[in-house]
Parts: structure tokens; C-alpha cells; sequence
């Protein structure tokens, strides 16, 4: 069965996307995509809830170079259902007037190599991954206003995690002596700190929300590959070593956490704003994945999925807000409650859970991560904390400043669509369910963060 | 006793569900049936919290953990539910069910028709139910959760009349005191579990029962996380420097200002230091700081109160010198003296705020009954004060001591000076990478 539904949740979104990136007809471009990441959903539910009736790691599709290429554990078993939710998300909620047939064909191809990445430890094969996901949102980005120019920034970032992950993962096939071993960390280590925009290599994380189109931007950002590749490769070669790589990159994760929180609360567009949140969660989860204990992994891993969700549910509810009201500002109170009083409370719903308020997966994350930074210095607690805090008041002001205000004179109430509710509404209630029965998942990873911590890939 | 505490804090939690089911399935309940759930919710939880108190007084026990058991776990770490019934906990249990009743009784017929009529009764829910997880918790993890739910609850309801845009700027303003001073709360907890690898009051503190309890904490540790409570304390309970806030959140609906800020949100920061007031006990500069803080903020308020032009502000900064007052009495170590002072204060407080809106029609009426006009308050001041002396009290009475500006050029400016610069810097260096000479 998990053969099929791996091969399912890999060709669906592949052969419909390549299909769909030479479709002209947007309607039914829009309603096959969203069928086909429908079926993938449910695929990678399926075949989470089967791993986890066994609970045994499978090798599976041919051997290359004495490795299969794809591996299905606890950790591909949730990211898989993960990556999917978040694939359809974009699709219900893509506005009619950016719904160009090609981007439901390129989310499709985003989903597939996500779910590719997701349920391979081949490096070879992680490496064409990563490299290929990039390339999607650089062809969006070049259709966009200014988008040449960031095409060039995010290009730069984009080839030097690229160059860099290819070099490290070479480096240790070819040869793993010790002082191969240190180059090679290094080169992954810049590799996923450039993908995941970590400090000082962040520059192109909120200026890609600034310019790009959410959809492409959410698909790029919130599966956070690269927190797999350090899951994959950085902790196992950790495993029983001198961990002060990670020790260095789970530092500049806490500052960029803090950073990224920070300067959120001068945003004076909501764009931004939504790419410094993104980049301290970012931080966050990859801090808590540099711990070499299972309660770190535990807590990384729960950061990485509820901010996900949460941030995609902001980031979705931001789209279909510009959709009908244009650019969003901060600088005053606009009013937009009247307009959409639906989103308004999406958008209050997903920045709660994405800053931990209880009742939500969010708030189980942020007591993980603090219960990890426990036995850390100080400094570790104190930046974690801090970020909370920042976050919660970029939330809130932002909240506050697009739905509050007197309405604009010609405020006329755009209930949500059908398609953009069940979107909405499963983010939302995924969140929901997951906080008040958190043990679901957590039973999962914390066999996933013993496999990385104690053996196994 | 565990089944009535899980009713107490399921009332409100259940009103709250099904006033937001039917809100997002586009069937909002019509005015008088969510009034009729919100009835029901206060009334059986002030039944129940009833029933709580006259189990303890009849069996005698006086102080008793109910362990609900793990919420999650992991290897190393499990975050249990555990609540605490006690002579401190029990009274504000009974003094939250009841008010917020009445203060939902009262505003089903304040808020007729206002067009945010089930909003108000959903934010009074998740009021309701973070301050019962409050004063219910049993270690500093739950309570912070229910922290939470009050400073959120508390900052939407000031930005209640949305469409206004005082109320937002104030709701911000309200939210970023709460959140920078949630900051010591969090703190806190994480300092205890690095202290005594718990944050579980039953086992932090010894003794038979609140307040015959002791902390034996190393000094160090004491110290500081009995100054990071008191910081928390300062944003929640409006003590200075941090009380510009407070007269801001009367912008929000009468009834929700009279049970935030006269009666319950107001004391929560209270509640927090008599929960820990074994720890202030043991840290004699913790005493000092909060009597320090309490009189002085008890000084300040009464003085800026007195030139208030508007009968919200006044109570606003009445409140806030009771307050100041009870964190006094804390820093004493007169626990029980501060319970019956803030459920004293809580009832009167929440009764003149309700009073407010015909508070011209009071004096005209007691006016008419003595037949002339009322005496002045505050005449001695002109008595003992020199003139030079009450002009510059006058004047630093309207500018409410300086505080906001003080605040504003110490700490607020410098830091979003330095953010600004940061964003810049981060704008050019695009720029920079992207060969745009229009981006720079």
C-alpha cells in the first residue's frame, strides 16, 4: 500500500503540472490542479496513517549507489500530509486575476518535488530536488513588477545554497575522511542557511514577500526543505561528535529568530511584514532542530509544522485580501473590516496560532522549544522569549492596522469563496486539532527525532 | 470537587464554542439567545464554584491539587494540567463567575443592536475563561496560558468600535504593555524549571496551605524571578512607569471597561504576586520594590485622577491608585488583607463603571435630594499646599507625570530608531545586490 500511495502522492502533481504548464484554459487548469492536490492529500494522509500502523522504516524505488532512492519513516510520514495540505491551500485560494493557467501547473511541480524531497535520504537525488525547486519560483518572480531585479537577489541566494548543498553532498560521496567531513558541514551548513535565510545570509527572505507572488513564495518558503536537509544530513553526522557546527548555526538561528521579530515591527506594508514573520519562525524551527536531544527535535519539528500552517493561513488570507483590496499598508488604520470580516478573523486566527495562543498547535510548539532551551544558556532562553514577544505585537498591530480604521467610503462586504473557506477552514481546523490533541504527531516525531538522534537515517 | 472545577471553567468555554461555531457557519444566534447562553454559562459556573467553596468549608480541606494529567509529553518534558482550589483561588473563582454574569446581564441590554453585540460575548467568554485559568492554575505554565487569553481578550475589546481609530491606536498601545511585560511572566516560568526543575506551585512552595506557604529558593534565582513576576505584574495591573495605557482602554465598551479595569483584568497582576507571595516574602527587595512601586503609583494616580475631565478616565486612575494600594499591601506581606481589599474594591470599582453613563443624572438627583450643590473633594489640597506648589502639581497632574513621554524618549524612540536603521540598511543592500539605482 505505501508503495502505491508514494507513487500516487510523486506522479499525480508531476505528469498534471508538467500537463498543466502548457494549459490555456484557466478554469479548467484551476479545477484539475486542485482536484489532483486533492487526490495527493489524500494519498499522503493515507499513507501517514498506514506508516503509522506499522511504525517501521521502508526502503523503497531502485538502488543508486548502494542507497534507494526513496525512504518512508516517521519523519516522511508527516511531512508528506504537510507538504500536501499546504500545495492544495494555495490552490483553492489563487486569485482569478493571478490564476494564469502556468502557476496552477507550476504549484502542481512545486508540490511534487516538495513531496520528492520529503520522502528521499539519497543525496544525489536530494540535491536535484533542492536545485530544481528553486527554479520554479525564478520564473514566476520574472513575471512579476520589478521582478527582474529580484529575480538577481534571490538568484544569488538561491545559486550559492545551491552550489554550496551540491559541493557538501559530493564531498562526503567521494570521500569521508575527517577533513572532508569538516569542509563538507561547512558547505551544508551555508547551503541551508542561505535556503532558509538564517543571518547573515537572510536579505533575501522578506524582499522576496515584498515582490513575489504569494502563492510561488509560500511554496517556496513554508515547506522549509532545508530544515530536511539538516534533519537528513547535518544531524547524523553530528551523531555522537563534537556538535559545535550546529551549535554555531543554532545560535544564529536564536539571533535571526529575534532579528526577524524585530524589525517585523517597522514594516510599513504587510508583504514584509509577512517575510520577517516567516524568516524568525524559519530561524526558530531551525534552532530547535540544531539540538542534539529529542525534546529539541521534538519542539523543531512542531515549530516547523505549526508555524507552516499558520503562516500559510496568514500568508493565504493576505492574498485573497490584496485580491479585493490592492496593497496592503500599515502605516494607518485602513478599515478593512467591513469588507471581509470573514478574513479578518482568519487572519487574526492564524497570526494567534503562529505566535502560540493556547488551544493551538502553535502553543504547544512554543512550550517545546522553551522546555529544549531549558537546560541552554541563558541567552538561548532569552532570544526565544524575546522573539515571542516581537512577534506577538507584529501580529497584532498588523491586525489592528489592516481591519481597523474608519472603512474606505465605497466598503461593500466581499463574502469569501466557496473554495477560499475550505481552504481556510482545514489550515484552521488542522491547527485546531492538532493543539487541544497534540500527542497525534508528537508520538511520531519524537520516533523520528530517536532515529536521527540514536541511529537509523 | 474536581468535577465542579472542570464545570466552572467548561461554562464559559462551551458558551464561547457555540457563539463561534454559529458565528463562522454564518448563523449568528439572535441577541437574546446568545445573552440566554451567556446567562446559563455564568450561572452555572458561579453554581459550581459555589458548590466548590462550600465542599472546602464543609470538609474542611483546605487546599487541594487536582491533576487532570498530561496535555503532551516528550521524553524529558510533560506539560500536566493541574489546577489548585484554595482560599485564594476559590474567592476570585466565585468573584469572576459572578461579576462576568452581571456584567453579561447588563450589557445584553447595553449592547442591544450594536452591531458587535456577539463579538462582545465571545471576548467576555475568552476573558472569562483565561482569567479562570488564571486564578485556577496550579503552576506557572497554565496560568500563562490563561495570561495569555486576558492580555488578548483585553486588547480586542479596547479596539471593540473598530471603525474608530483611537480605539485601534489604544488597542495597540494596550497590546505591546502587555506583551513586553509578558516577557517577565515567560521568564519567570523558565527560570523556576531551571531553579527547582518545576514551575508546579504545590511543589515549589511548602507548607499546609495558601498563605501559610514558604519558598526556600537559592537567593540568586529568588531574586530575579521575584523581580521578573513584579515586572509582569507592572503591565497588567498599570502600575508606573506603565500605566499610560490604562486610561486608553476606557475607549472600549462600558461594560467590558468595568470588568477588565474595575473589577477583575485590573488585579490580575495581584493575583500573580499573592500566588507567588511566598517568594516576594522571601526576597526583602522585592518587598521594597513593590511597596515602592504600589505608593508611588498610588500617589501618582490619585493626583492625575482628580484633573480627568471625563468620568471614565477618572475611575480609570481610581482604580489604579486601590491597585497600587493592594501591591503595597503585598510587599507588607498583608496577603489576606490584599484578598479582601481587591474583592472589595472589584465589587465597587465594576458598580461605578456600570454607573458611569448616568453619572450626571446620579448628581443631579443627589443634588436635588440635599437641595444644593455637593461639596468639592479635595479642597485641603489648596489648604496645605502652597499656590506654586499645586500649579506644578497641576501641571504634572495633566501631563500624567510625563510617563508616556519619558517612556517614548528613553525607550521607545531609541529602539525603533535602531530597527528603522536595520530596515534600511537591509533595503540598500538589496538594493546594492540588485543593481537597482531606483530601489536605492
Amino acid at each position: 500500500m505505501i508503495p502505491l500511495l508514494l507513487g500516487l502522492c510523486l506522479l499525480l502533481p508531476l505528469v498534471a503540472g508538467l500537463w498543466l504548464s502548457q494549459s490555456r484554459e484557466e478554469q479548467f487548469a484551476r479545477r484539475l490542479a486542485a482536484s489532483v492536490a486533492g487526490i495527493t492529500l489524500f494519498s499522503a494522509t493515507g499513507l501517514g496513517w498506514s506508516w503509522g500502523r506499522a511504525a517501521v522504516p521502508v526502503d523503497l524505488g531502485p538502488v543508486v549507489a548502494g542507497e534507494a532512492l526513496f525512504h518512508v519513516d516517521a519523519l516522511s510520514a508527516t511531512l508528506l500530509p504537510y507538504g500536501a495540505l499546504l500545495s492544495l491551500g494555495v490552490l483553492l485560494v489563487a486569485p482569478r486575476q493571478v490564476g494564469r493557467p502556468q502557476l496552477y501547473g507550476r504549484v502542481l511541480l512545486a508540490e511534487a518535488l516538495t513531496l520528492g524531497i520529503f520522502s528521499t535520504p539519497h543525496p544525489l537525488l536530494f540535491g536535484l530536488l533542492w536545485v530544481l525547486s528553486v527554479l520554479l519560483p525564478l520564473i514566476d518572480l520574472r513575471g512579476r513588477p520589478a521582478g527582474r531585479q529580484t529575480v538577481r537577489v534571490v538568484g544569488l541566494y538561491m545559486a550559492l545554497s545551491a552550489l554550496s548543498l551540491v559541493g557538501g553532498l559530493v564531498l562526503l560521496r567521494l570521500d569521508p575522511s575527517a577533513r572532508t567531513t569538516n569542509v563538507a558541514t561547512l558547505l551544508l551548513l551555508v547551503a541551508v542557511m542561505s535556503r532558509k535565510g538564517i543571518m547573515p545570509l537572510h536579505s533575501w527572505f522578506p524582499e522576496v514577500y515584498r515582490r513575489g507572488s504569494l502563492g510561488g513564495v509560500l511554496m517556496l518558503t513554508m515547506p522549509q526543505v532545508g530544515a530536511y536537509g539538516v534533519l537528513r544530513f547535518l544531524v547524523p553526522l553530528m551523531r555522537g561528535g563534537d556538535p559545535r557546527e550546529l551549535q554555531i548555526l543554532s545560535v544564529l538561528s536564536l539571533v535571526t529568530a529575534a532579528y526577524g521579530a524585530a524589525v517585523g515591527l517597522v514594516q510599513k506594508e504587510v508583504r514584509p511584514m509577512l517575510g520577517y514573520l516567516a524568516m524568525s519562525h524559519s530561524a526558530l524551527t531551525l534552532a530547535g532542530l540544531t539540538g542534539t536531544t529529542p525534546l529539541h527535535l521534538v519542539g523543531g519539528l512542531t515549530v516547523w509544522i505549526s508555524s507552516g500552517l499558520a503562516l500559510t493561513g496568514m500568508g493565504l488570507t493576505v492574498w485573497a485580501l490584496e485580491a479585493r483590496a490592492g496593497t496592503l499598508s500599515l502605516t494607518t488604520a485602513s478599515g478593512r473590516y467591513r469588507e471581509a470580516p470573514l478574513l479578518a478573523g482568519s487572519f487574526l486566527f492564524f497570526g494567534l496560532a503562529s505566535i502560540g495562543f493556547p488551544g493551538t498547535l502553535g502553543f504547544v510548539a512554543e512550550d517545546l522549544v522553551a522546555s529544549a532551551a531549558l537546560g541552554s544558556r541563558l541567552g538561548t532562553n532569552l532570544l526565544i522569549i524575546l522573539s515571542s514577544a516581537f512577534n506577538g505585537i507584529v501580529v497584532l498591530r498588523a491586525w489592528f492596522m489592516i481591519f481597523g480604521g474608519p472603512p474606505p467610503q465605497d466598503a461593500q462586504p466581499h463574502d469569501l469563496l466557496l473554495r477560499e473557506k475550505t481552504a481556510l477552514y482545514v489550515l484552521a481546523g488542522s491547527l485546531l486539532f492538532l493543539g487541544i490533541y497534540p500527542d497525534v504527531l508528537v508520538g511520531m516525531w519524537e520516533q523520528a527525532a530517536a532515529e536521527l538522534v540514536h541511529g537509523g537515517r | 470537587m474536581t468535577l465542579l472545577i472542570l464545570w466552572v471553567l467548561a461554562g464559559p468555554i462551551l458558551a464561547f464554542c457555540i457563539l463561534a461555531v454559529t458565528t463562522l457557519l454564518g448563523q449568528p444566534l439572535a441577541e437574546h439567545r446568545s445573552a440566554l447562553v451567556v446567562r446559563v454559562a455564568f450561572f452555572s459556573a458561579f453554581l459550581a464554584a459555589f458548590g466548590v467553596m462550600l465542599s472546602m468549608v464543609l470538609t474542611g480541606v483546605r487546599s487541594e491539587v487536582i491533576h487532570l494529567g498530561d496535555w503532551f509529553g516528550v521524553e524529558g518534558h510533560h506539560l500536566e494540567l493541574s489546577l489548585v482550589v484554595d482560599r485564594l483561588s476559590v474567592p476570585f473563582t466565585l468573584l469572576t463567575t459572578a461579576l462576568s454574569g452581571v456584567i453579561g446581564a447588563f450589557a445584553s441590554r447595553y449592547l442591544h443592536r450594536e452591531s458587535g453585540f456577539n463579538r462582545f460575548f465571545m471576548l467576555l467568554m475568552l476573558f472569562a475563561t483565561g482569567m479562570l485559568g488564571v486564578v485556577l492554575a496550579g503552576s506557572l505554565d497554565v496560568l500563562y496560558a490563561g495570561w495569555e487569553l486576558l492580555g488578548l481578550s483585553s486588547a480586542m475589546l479596547i479596539g471593540f468600535f473598530h471603525e474608530r481609530r483611537n480605539p485601534v491606536l489604544n488597542a495597540v498601545r494596550a497590546f505591546v504593555t502587555y506583551r513586553v511585560c509578558d516577557v517577565g511572566l515567560l521568564a519567570g516560568a523558565v527560570l523556576m524549571h531551571h531553579a527547582v526543575g518545576t514551575s508546579a506551585f504545590d511543589q515549589i512552595y511548602s507548607g499546609s496551605a495558601w498563605p501559610d506557604v514558604h519558598a526556600d529558593l537559592p537567593d540568586g534565582e529568588a531574586t530575579v524571578i521575584a523581580g521578573l513576576l513584579i515586572f509582569a505584574s507592572l503591565g497588567k495591573s498599570a502600575q508606573v512607569p506603565l500605566s499610560g495605557w490604562f486610561p486608553r482602554a476606557m475607549e472600549g465598551p462600558t461594560p467590558s471597561s468595568a470588568i477588565f479595569y474595575g473589577a477583575l483584568s485590573v488585579h490580575a497582576g495581584a493575583y500573580l504576586l499573592l500566588r507567588n507571595g511566598a517568594l516576594i516574602a522571601q526576597v526583602p527587595a522585592a518587598q521594597v520594590a513593590l511597596i515602592v512601586i504600589g505608593l508611588t503609583t498610588a500617589v501618582h494616580a490619585t493626583l492625575v485622577g482628580r484633573v480627568q475631565s471625563d468620568i471614565k478616565s477618572s475611575l480609570a486612575y481610581a482604580s489604579v491608585t486601590q491597585v497600587g494600594l493592594i501591591l503595597a499591601e503585598i510587599g507588607f506581606g498583608f496577603r489576606q488583607l490584599a484578598v479582601a481589599h481587591i474583592v472589595g474594591h472589584a465589587l465597587i470599582r465594576a458598580l461605578q463603571l456600570l454607573r458611569a453613563p448616568s453619572a450626571l443624572r446620579d448628581r443631579n438627583q443627589l443634588e436635588a435630594a440635599v437641595g444644593g450643590h455637593l461639596n468639592p473633594t479635595g479642597a485641603w489640597y489648596s489648604r496645605i499646599l502652597p499656590a506654586s506648589l499645586r500649579s506644578w502639581l497641576y501641571r504634572l497632574a495633566l501631563e500624567r507625570g510625563y510617563h508616556d513621554a519619558l517612556l517614548e524618549l528613553i525607550v521607545v524612540g531609541p529602539v525603533l530608531a535602531l530597527l528603522r536603521s536595520a530596515d534600511r540598511l537591509e533595503q540598500q543592500w538589496i538594493a546594492w545586490l540588485a543593481g537597482s539605482e531606483e530601489q536605492r
